[in-house]
């Protein structure tokens, strides 16, 4: 695979990423940041959206299917795992997708990290 | 119960539930840097926990493989399987924890420990083996 060349304008790139991606809800999370740690929200923009999100490879359906399954299997990342759940519907997953995604952490994280995912995501889809 | 007592009788389950031989090796390696350590894990694991009364030392056997096998933490595993010699859970104890084991914790946790529980039980067998092989057999 080609790599993305350099450029100086991560931030931006991962702005638009998580635009995206997130819709409102990653630039809330850089503006809670604000006060507290501007420096690591513009890392949290340019390394995983500027960087990872950006490349080519995978379309952001699949890359949200892979986040939402390590957040799930972490089991300490509930409120990210929120993010990312709503970032699937966004990008185009379905419910049952997402369901899916969940219901196979059981083999691989246990049935508690499992039961705690679909329960998150019961809270983001009763929003949508 | 003093510290002192505590610690006494912390070692002497420890070296019931591990063995002598264990102990005496852990014992000799011990140096300032992890003296405290051991002595912590004397009291509190092995003189406040190990030594209750509410479960019996198979029961308390089988809590601690699955929580180790759990938390991926194989080089206990290997040490607790050990223990069972001493403690009298049984192999069908362990595979019957290593089920939990999978379901709350996952089937790659489980599947890892199971290997380094039949690793251990494979190598106590052996051992035995050469042992009684060895030993001079008792006058009748």
């Amino acid at each position: 695979m080609t790599p993305i060349p350099p450029t100086d304008d991560r931030f931006a790139r991962g702005s638009r990423a998580l635009a995206e991606i997130d819709g409102h809800g990653g630039e809330a999370v850089v503006a809670a940041l604000a006060d507290i740690a501007p420096d690591f929200a513009r890392y949290l923009v340019e390394f995983p959206f500027g960087d990872i999100y950006c490349r080519p490879g995978l379309d952001l359906r699949m890359r949200e299917i892979a986040t939402i399954a390590a957040l799930t299997a972490l089991g300490h990342a509930t409120p990210q795992l929120k993010v990312h759940l709503r970032a699937g519907l966004n990008v185009g997953l379905t419910r049952g997708e997402i369901v899916e995604v969940l219901m196979q952490m059981a083999v691989y994280a246990g049935f508690p990290a499992a039961l705690n995912g679909l329960f998150a995501a019961k809270e983001v889809f009763a929003e949508a | 119960m003093t510290d002192d007592a505590r610690y006494e009788e912390g070692l002497a389950v420890r070296r019931a539930v591990l063995g002598e031989a264990h102990v005496a090796r852990a014992s000799a390696n011990v140096t300032a840097f992890d003296a405290d350590f051991q002595r912590f894990i004397t009291e509190g694991a092995w003189g406040s926990v190990w030594s209750r009364p509410g479960f019996t030392p198979r029961e308390r056997s089988i809590v601690t493989l699955a929580l180790l096998a759990a938390l991926g933490h194989h080089e206990e595993v290997a040490l607790h399987v050990r223990a069972t010699a001493n403690t009298g859970a049984t192999p069908e104890d362990m595979s019957e924890a290593m089920l939990h084991v999978a379901v709350y914790a996952g089937v790659p946790a489980a599947n890892s420990a199971i290997k380094v529980v039949k690793q251990t039980l494979a190598a106590m067998a052996a051992e035995t083996a050469a042992g009684a092989a060895t030993e001079p057999t008792e006058p009748r």
